[in-house]
């Protein structure tokens, strides 16, 4: 049977591209038998893969040909589209979001052959809601007006009915149990409370700040209290009654905000509260079956009582400069970014084109900030951090980070980390801003709250690996 | 049968695209994840040789305008319905999804438990997914439209399709899985994930034998395990692929 190929050339390569930039290339088509098409269709679109029935959108497309190919001949046809402005480019576990230029020609009673090309894409502002511009699904506006119908006939059949007051009455017990015991028994102990999340909208990198007020009634003693910084991609496949729900974590950390003590009555106890957002492009996502929720979650544990725990939604949003959003993205060192990806980028960024050296990187007269530049330059490519990670090892370097705050890190490979004689601390370089895990052996607890205090820490230390899930450079130091 | 060789998802020569998270297994994205309506009718593995000359056997016919006419029409024609029964996850759906590629005039509707019920397209044969769900007085005109049906359903319907005069033909889906079919099924999915001309890797024979020991002919929860399995794969970049522990 004639088959009838059609490839995609990107004018550009492998360029990283900022959402709503045009996207250029040619399609070509190589026939090896004569075919009367209907139309050679070319677009732009986005697409999600993975766990959750696919979301996808179209963004520009054209018609570039309609009419005969004759067997043999190569057809070219340039085209010039706009890209997506939302959602960006995201690799996930659960899910994908993937930018694709489309080519399909439509051949009368044969299959009509495809081709797409995966391009990337980042974005520097996110849509209030966090869904795209066109809604993947939505309903006409008579499924709405019946679906409102169904809604208030059903309303006022539930009204009027016994049967459902009784179902009615039923619900209302158990909601005004599940309230008496999460909301009225934990305030009874705790007097008012009060968690304010100061920074609902924040970027990658940046510090979530949230502050809570307690003032109770009586002296209490807690447990801990304890922060969740959570997010997850929740993606739903099938529907009906087939329908279910995949949720996966891609990011937990936990802060403690108070450790097992005491408050006093009537005093008002205020708890700032930093935590710092990992440098990965997991950005709040809303499509119609696939989306990315992050949350802040304090619990005040009361011993033998029930916990007082409160939830709160953070939308996390792409930076706004077009480096700094480019550089997240997948193999970012390996693309050519846009014209306009480092303007406006000023002093704070650096170069994440910045390519590894040909040569292996020499360890002697090699600073701390030469190789978290190489670290940083090249985070997407972990092969390469091993090469520069394993060129350095056994050298003593001068080191100088800002400390965030203490950590276990327990399950860290790397033996050393889990070593009761020393301490960890979640650290960041100033610029470029690299994750750090600093362990440092022989402090004293006075030392420790020093180092907490002046969230600076300078001295002699050594990289001895990097943590790929954190994406954090690990520095011993023996002080 | 013949499927999509020309309709899988390629991608171009042109550029690395290395920063895929399988480039390194020369797929675009995960195969196992959920595809779409045409996805699933392009990697589909169903034999329709005989089926589809079945299905096209019977003309419809116009509405009797009279019961007595209904009633002799009932008697003299032959209807011919088409029923695949099995339980969630067993290829219902994709058997419906691939007849319809091979029968240009039908048409395809799918019943949402949490919807209303849509308008029964128009087509022939006409092709109704979760048919059990069809409300009585729907189901009453779409058998009174006298067209070809092909259902996809977790309940048989042959009582009241008989008694509408349709001749049934039941398709057990769950009988079907056996080790060769599954090898076709698997690779076909990694297949239309190909990211480039080149190596893939395949499923085998001794892979699909353990799958099936583990997860009996539920194909829903055997893609499900080979997405975690090559999901691990995304992380490593590297080390043979082996998809069945």
């Amino acid at each position: 049977m004639a088959k009838c190929d059609l490839s995609i050339e990107m004018a550009d390569g492998d360029r990283i591209v900022r959402g709503g930039e045009r996207v250029r290339g040619t399609v070509v088509v190589r026939p090896d038998g004569d075919f009367n098409c209907k139309g050679l269709q070319i677009s732009t679109r986005w697409e999600t893969h993975g766990r959750g029935n696919i979301d996808s959108g179209e963004v520009d497309s054209v018609t570039a040909f309609e009419g005969e190919w004759r067997a043999g001949e190569t057809y070219r046809y340039e085209f010039d589209l706009a890209s997506g402005t939302w959602p960006p480019t995201y690799h996930g576990s659960f899910l994908t979001v993937e930018h694709v230029v489309r080519a399909t020609a439509k051949l009368p009673w044969k299959f009509d052959p495809t081709v797409a090309h995966p391009f990337r894409v980042y974005v520097t502002s996110a849509p209030e809601s966090g869904a795209p511009e066109v809604k993947a699904k939505s309903n006409g506006p008579i499924a709405t007006f019946l679906i409102t119908l169904f809604l208030i006939v059903f309303g006022l059949v539930f009204l009027l009915n016994p049967f459902f007051w009784c179902f009615g009455a039923v619900v209302a017990v158990f909601s005004g149990g599940w309230w008496f015991f999460r909301k009225v028994l934990p305030k009874r102990r705790l007097g008012p409370v009060e968690f304010r999340l100061d920074t609902p909208r924040l970027s990658p990198g940046e510090t979530v700040r949230a502050e809570l007020v307690v003032k109770p009634k009586k002296n209490i003693t807690l447990n801990g209290i304890t922060m969740h910084l959570h997010a997850k991609e929740v993606c739903v496949s099938g529907s009906g009654t087939n329908r279910t729900t995949h949720a996966e974590t891609v990011h937990e950390e936990r802060i403690s905000v108070m450790a097992a003590g005491e408050l006093q009555a009537d005093k008002e106890h205020r708890f700032p509260i930093e935590a710092t957002l990992p440098m990965r492009p997991i950005y709040s996502i809303d499509l119609s079956d696939n989306d990315i929720e992050w949350t802040a979650k304090l619990r005040i544990d009361i011993p033998r009582w029930p916990d007082w725990v409160e939830e709160q939604k953070i939308k996390v949003v792409p930076p706004t400069q077009p480096a700094a959003a480019a550089a997240l993205l997948p193999g970012a060192r390996d693309a050519e970014l846009g014209n306009d990806a480092f303007a406006g980028l000023g002093e704070q960024g650096s170069n994440p084109s910045t390519p590894l050296p040909q040569d292996s990187p020499e360890p002697a007269g090699v600073s701390f900030e030469e190789t978290v530049n190489l670290v940083w330059a090249n985070r997407e490519q972990f092969e390469m951090i091993d090469q520069v990670v394993e060129a350095v090892q056994g050298l003593v370097m001068n080191v100088s980070v800002d400390i965030e705050r203490r950590s276990l890190y327990a399950d860290s490979d790397e033996p050393s980390f889990a070593d009761r004689e020393g301490t960890n601390f979640l650290a960041t370089y100033p610029d470029p801003p690299q994750p750090i895990m600093l362990h440092i052996r022989g402090l004293s607890l006075s030392q420790v709250a020093d180092i907490e205090r002046q969230k600076r820490w300078s001295g002699p230390a050594q990289i001895v690996g990097y943590d790929r899930d954190e994406r954090r450079l690990l520095v011993k130091s023996e002080e | 049968m013949r499927m999509s060789e020309s309709v899988e998802l390629r991608s171009a020569d042109g550029g690395s695209l290395a920063w895929l998270p399988l480039a390194h297994l020369n797929l675009r994205y995960n195969p196992f994840g959920e595809l779409t309506r045409q996805q699933r009718a392009a990697a589909a593995v169903v034999e329709t040789d005989e089926l589809v000359p079945w299905i096209q056997a019977a003309e419809p016919h116009a509405p009797s305008p009279s019961a007595a006419e209904a009633r002799r029409s009932t008697k003299a024609c032959s209807m011919r319905a088409l029923q695949f029964m099995g339980d969630c996850g067993r290829g219902k759906t994709t058997h419906l999804l691939t007849l319809q590629t091979q029968l240009p005039d039908s048409a395809y509707v799918y019943l949402a438990a949490d919807a209303p019920t849509p308008a029964i397209p128009v087509g022939v044969p006409l092709l109704i997914d979760e048919a059990q769900r069809l409300p009585w007085l729907v189901r009453r005109r779409v058998l009174r439209r006298r067209v070809p049906l092909i259902l996809g359903t977790h309940v048989d319907l042959a009582g009241p399709l008989e008694r509408a005069g349709y001749r049934v033909r039941t398709i057990d889906v769950s009988e079907h899985l056996d080790a060769r079919r599954l090898v076709e099924i698997l690779n076909r999915r990694i297949e239309l994930a190909r990211l480039r001309p080149g190596e893939l890797p395949r499923i085998s024979q001794q892979d699909a034998e353990r799958l099936i020991g583990r997860f009996g002919n539920n194909i829903r929860a055997i893609e499900s395990y080979l997405y975690d399995q090559l999901h691990i794969l995304t992380r490593t970049k590297h080390g043979k692929v082996r998809f069945v522990d």
